[in-house]
C-alpha cells in the first residue's frame, strides 16, 4: 500500500526511484490522488508507473517526434505513426504492414531469450493488425568479438542473439529475409537487436488496435500469464546495471511452438469478420494494451483479474497485470461472436478467457477477488509527462588526418575484407530459414548455390496469384551518424535508397528504429533530435512517407552509452518480380560503369574504423541526385545486367561483391574518378552505385543516364579481379583467393 | 567419481517440449494425464575428490549446462 497523499519530499523521492518514476512525476500522482481523495492502489501505482515509462510513453522523445515525423504521410499510406504496426497500399485489394522494434536490453541480459522474443513481440505487432506475416528482418549491433571483459562475453552474446532470431524464426515458419550486422567495441556489453516484420493484409480486413463499441467482450488468448517479463519496460527505460538480479526476471520467454498456431487462429477469425479491435501483449503486458486499446476508441472497461488464465498461481493481481508473458493476443469481439470464436480456438488448441467488457465510462475499472482494486481515469493513465530536455551540439576539435597508409595493398586487402564488419555474413544468416513460405524470391545472398554473394534488398512475392512484389532492407551508419548525426543519418537513409533501386524497386516507405544512450545527456539528445530531424528532411525531399517508428533511449552501461545507431528499415516495391536485379556479374566483356557522386572523404569509414582515424565533420550531401537515378534505371533496365551499391568498404568491397557470386570479374581502371587512390577505393558515402551493362546496349545505356553523373571505369573478365589507378596496379589476383578471405571471416567467431 | 546433474525448468516457467506432448496426449486420448514435465539428465566421471568434483560441477552447471533465468539444477553423487 502507498501512502502518496500526505507523504513528504522524501518519502515521494524514495518510493520514485522503486518505480523508474521521478520526483516530479511522483508529484503529478500525489496531484491526482488528492483530486480524488484517496491513496492509489498497489496496481494502480504499477500501472501509472509502467504507462509512464520511456518505452510506454515516449517521454523525452514526443515533441520531437511530433516535430518531425507528423507530416510524413502519402497518398498511399492507409495507417502510419497511430497503430501497434503501419498500413501501407500495396496493390488495389492489398495492403502491406510493417513495424520494426528494438529488443536490446533484454537482449544484453540473457541474450538468446532476449533475441528470440524481440522476434516473436514484432510477429504480433503485424499479426494484431489482421496481417499475415511474411517476412522477417534483423539488425544487429554487437560488440568488438574478442573482447571478453563484460559479464557476458561479446562471442558468447553474437551467438546466443543469432541462436534465439534462428530458433524462434525458424520455427514459427516465417522467413528471415533481410538485416544487418554491425561489430563496434561501443556496442560491448550492450547489443543491440533490431527486429522487424511485414504482413500481408486485404484492406477490408485491416483490424484496428482500437475497440470504439459499448458491450464487447475482452479476450486473451494463447500463452497464459506468468512472472516473467515483470517491469520489462520499467527495465528498458533505465540504464544497465550488470550485477543486478533483479533485471533477469524482466526477460521474457518465448515459444514459437504456441504462436504458430496462434497466428492461424486469429487469421481466420478475422477473415470471418469476427473480431473488432485487437492489440498484442508486448511491453506493459495487459496493462498497456488494455488502456491504450479503450482510450483509443473512446471507450473504457469493467475487467476482473481472476479471469485471466495463469502460468503461475502465486501472483499479486499488479504482477498480472503488468506481466509481460509472451505469446498472447488481446481482443474484444461482440458477444454474438463467441461461439464462432471459441470453435475457431478450440480447432487450433488455444486457450483463452474473457477477462472483461467494454462499458461507457471516463475511468478504468479492475476488480479482483470481488474487490475493486483500480479505478483510474484512461486519460491521466496513458498520457504521462512530456519533456523536452536540454541538448548541446558537440565540440568539434580538428586534427589534421593522414589518408595512404597502405603501403601494399596486396597484402592488405584480404586482411581489410575479412574484419568482421566487411566479411561474408554467411555464418549467421545460413542459420535462418530465408525462404519457408516459399515466397522469397532475392534471397540474402545471391550468385551460384553454394559461391554466393551479399544481395542488396531481399525480395518476395507476397501474393500467389501476382506478381507484385516487396523489396527490403535494414540497416545504419553509426559510425558516420556519430561524427555528424544529421549528415550521417542522411548516409543511412541514402544505402538503404540505394539497395532498393540496386534490386531495381521502387522506394516506397521508411520505417525507423531509433536507438540511442541517455536522453538526459544533452550530447546524447542533440544527436537525437539531428536524426530525427534528418529522416524527416529525406522523407520530404525525397517524396516518402515515414510509417512507423521506435524508439529506444537508455542505452548506457557503466557510463558508457552506445553510438547513436538510427537504424532504417525501407520496404521498396516492384509490379513484377522477374524483372528485379541482382549484385553478382553476369558475363565477361560487359562494360562496367559508376553512376552517381562519392563524396572525397573516408570519415565514418571500414577504413577509418580499420586505421582509426579519428574524422570529426561529414559533407552535407545532395542526394536528390538519386531521384534521377532511379528515372535512368527506370529507362535502361533492360540493358542493366547487374547493380551494386557503393557502401561499407568504398567502391573496392562493391567490385570485389559483384565478383564473388558468379566468378567473373573485372578488369577496372579508376584514373578518371576524383580523389587519392584511397579515397577512390575506399570512401562509403554519397550516391554512387556500379552498373554491369550489357554490351550490346552501352550506347542506349549512356543515352538513359545522360543528366547523370556517369563513368565507365572497365570490363567483366572471366575469374581475375585487377584493379589499377593511373600506372599503379592495385590488385591482380584470382576471384576464389580473395572470396576465401571475405567467406571466413567470421569463422572464429560464429 | 559419478556426479549426476538433473536439469529442470524453474516452478511456474512454461516446458513447451511437455506441453506439447500433453497436447498430443489429450488429441490421441489419454485422458487420464493431468500433468507432464521434462528433465534434462547428464552423468559426469571424474577423477577429482568428492568436494573438488563438486565445487566443479557447480560451476560447470551455472555456467554451461543452465540458463538461470529460467531453469534450475540439482546434483548429486551416484555410487556405481
Amino acid at each position: 500500500m502507498y501512502n502518496i497523499i500526505n507523504s513528504d519530499e522524501k518519502y515521494l523521492n524514495d518510493t520514485g526511484k522503486d518505480l523508474g518514476l521521478t520526483y516530479n512525476e511522483m508529484l503529478m500522482l500525489k496531484d491526482y490522488f488528492k483530486g480524488i481523495n484517496r491513496d492509489p492502489s498497489d496496481i494502480e501505482i504499477q500501472a501509472i508507473a509502467q504507462a509512464w515509462s520511456e518505452h510506454s510513453c515516449y517521454k523525452s522523445s514526443k515533441i520531437y517526434l511530433k516535430k518531425y515525423f507528423s507530416d510524413l504521410k502519402s497518398d498511399y499510406t492507409i495507417l502510419t505513426m497511430e497503430e501497434d504496426a503501419a498500413v501501407v497500399s500495396f496493390n488495389d485489394d492489398y495492403a502491406y504492414v510493417v513495424k520494426m522494434e528494438s529488443h536490446n536490453h533484454p537482449s544484453a541480459i540473457e541474450p538468446y531469450g532476449g533475441a528470440a522474443t524481440g522476434v516473436g513481440g514484432i510477429i504480433r505487432d503485424v499479426l494484431c493488425m489482421g496481417a499475415q506475416p511474411v517476412a522477417l528482418i534483423d539488425s544487429l549491433y554487437f560488440g568488438n568479438p574478442d573482447s571478453n571483459t563484460g559479464f557476458l562475453s561479446e562471442r558468447f552474446i553474437l551467438n546466443r542473439v543469432v541462436a534465439g532470431i534462428r530458433d524462434y524464426g525458424n520455427r514459427v515458419g516465417i522467413p528471415t529475409v533481410s538485416g544487418s550486422v554491425e561489430f563496434d567495441e561501443h556496442y560491448n556489453s550492450m547489443p543491440l537487436v533490431n527486429a522487424g516484420c511485414i504482413g500481408i493484409v486485404r484492406k477490408d480486413k485491416i483490424v484496428r488496435s482500437r475497440v470504439t463499441e459499448i458491450d464487447d467482450l475482452l479476450i486473451v488468448c494463447g500463452g497464459r500469464t506468468g512472472k516473467d517479463g515483470i517491469h520489462g519496460v520499467n527495465f528498458a527505460s533505465k540504464i544497465l546495471n550488470e550485477n543486478d538480479e533483479n533485471n533477469r526476471k524482466a526477460v521474457q520467454l518465448g515459444n514459437p511452438i504456441i504462436k504458430e498456431p496462434l497466428i492461424h487462429a486469429i487469421l481466420e477469425a478475422n477473415d470471418l469478420n469476427l473480431i473488432d479491435g485487437m492489440k498484442d501483449l508486448g511491453g506493459g503486458g495487459l496493462s498497456s494494451a488494455v488502456s491504450e486499446m479503450l482510450y483509443a476508441g473512446g471507450v473504457s472497461a469493467v475487467i476482473d483479474l481472476n479471469n485471466v488464465l495463469l502460468k503461475d498461481n502465486n501472483m499479486e493481481p499488479w504482477e498480472i497485470w503488468v506481466s509481460e508473458s509472451q505469446e498472447r493476443m488481446f481482443l474484444a469481439i461482440n458477444k454474438s461472436n463467441l461461439e464462432k470464436i471459441d470453435n475457431i480456438f478450440k480447432k487450433w488448441g488455444i486457450e483463452y478467457s474473457i477477462i472483461g467488457k467494454t462499458v461507457k465510462n471516463n475511468n478504468l475499472i479492475i476488480n479482483y477477488n470481488g474487490e475493486k482494486i483500480m479505478d483510474l481515469d484512461l486519460k491521466f493513465l496513458t498520457s504521462g509527462p512530456v519533456y523536452s530536455r536540454n541538448f548541446k551540439k558537440p565540440g568539434i576539435n580538428k586534427e589534421v588526418i593522414t589518408e595512404n597508409k597502405i603501403k601494399n595493398y596486396r597484402d592488405f586487402i584480404p586482411k581489410f575484407i575479412s574484419n568482421p564488419n566487411l566479411c561474408s555474413r554467411f555464418n549467421i544468416v545460413r542459420q535462418y530459414d530465408f525462404t519457408v513460405r516459399g515466397d522469397t524470391i532475392l534471397k540474402p545472398f545471391t550468385g551460384f548455390p553454394n559461391g554466393e554473394t551479399h544481395s542488396d534488398a531481399a525480395a518476395i512475392k507476397p501474393l500467389e496469384d501476382s506478381y507484385n512484389g516487396l523489396c527490403i532492407t535494414s540497416g545504419s551508419r553509426p559510425g558516420m551518424v556519430n561524427i555528424d548525426p544529421y549528415n550521417g543519418t542522411v548516409e543511412t537513409l541514402i544505402e538503404a535508397y540505394k539497395n532498393i533501386l540496386c534490386s531495381n524497386g521502387e522506394p516506397d516507405s521508411i520505417i525507423d528504429a531509433l536507438n540511442f544512450g541517455n536522453p538526459e545527456n544533452p550530447e546524447t539528445m542533440y544527436k537525437f533530435i539531428e536524426t530525427a530531424h534528418a529522416i524527416s528532411d529525406f522523407c520530404k525531399n525525397m517524396g516518402l512517407p515515414l510509417v512507423s517508428g521506435n524508439v529506444s533511449l537508455y542505452n548506457e552501461t557503466d557510463n558508457r552509452e552506445i553510438i547513436p545507431t538510427p537504424n532504417i528499415l525501407m520496404i521498396g516495391k516492384t509490379k513484377d518480380i522477374r524483372d528485379l536485379k541482382t549484385v553478382e556479374f553476369k558475363d565477361v566483356n560487359n562494360p562496367v560503369f559508376i553512376a552517381g557522386t562519392t563524396i572525397n572523404s573516408l570519415a565514418g569509414s571500414e577504413y577509418a574504423r580499420y586505421f582509426n582515424l579519428n574524422y570529426q565533420e561529414i559533407d552535407d550531401i545532395d542526394y536528390k541526385e538519386l531521384l534521377k537515378i532511379k528515372n535512368c534505371i527506370k529507362k535502361a533496365y533492360g540493358s542493366i545486367k547487374s547493380m551494386h551499391d557503393v557502401s561499407s568498404g568504398g567502391l573496392l568491397l562493391t567490385l570485389l561483391e559483384m565478383s564473388f557470386g558468379s566468378n567473373i570479374g573485372i578488369d577496372a581502371n579508376l584514373t578518371g574518378l576524383n580523389g587519392k587512390t584511397d579515397i577512390k577505393l575506399f570512401s562509403e558515402m554519397g550516391t554512387s552505385i556500379v552498373i554491369e551493362v550489357d554490351k550490346k546496349h552501352e550506347e542506349k545505356f549512356i543515352n538513359d543516364f545522360s543528366g547523370v553523373n556517369v563513368k565507365k571505369i572497365g570490363y567483366t573478365v572471366e575469374s581475375s579481379i585487377i584493379i589499377t589507378d593511373g600506372n599503379t596496379e592495385i590488385i591482380r589476383e584470382k576471384i576464389g583467393n580473395l572470396r576465401n578471405a571475405w567467406e571466413h571471416g567470421l569463422d572464429r567467431y560464429i | 567419481m559419478k556426479i549426476r546433474i538433473e536439469i529442470r525448468y524453474l516452478p511456474n516457467v512454461e516446458d513447451p517440449e511437455a506441453m506439447s506432448i500433453k497436447r498430443n496426449l489429450d488429441l490421441i486420448g489419454y485422458s487420464g494425464i493431468e500433468n507432464v514435465s521434462s528433465y534434462r539428465v547428464y552423468e559426469f566421471e571424474t577423477s577429482l575428490n568428492k568436494e573438488d568434483s563438486l565445487k566443479e560441477l557447480n560451476e560447470i552447471s551455472e555456467k554451461i549446462l543452465t540458463n538461470p533465468v529460467i531453469q534450475e539444477y540439482k546434483i548429486e553423487e551416484i555410487s556405481d
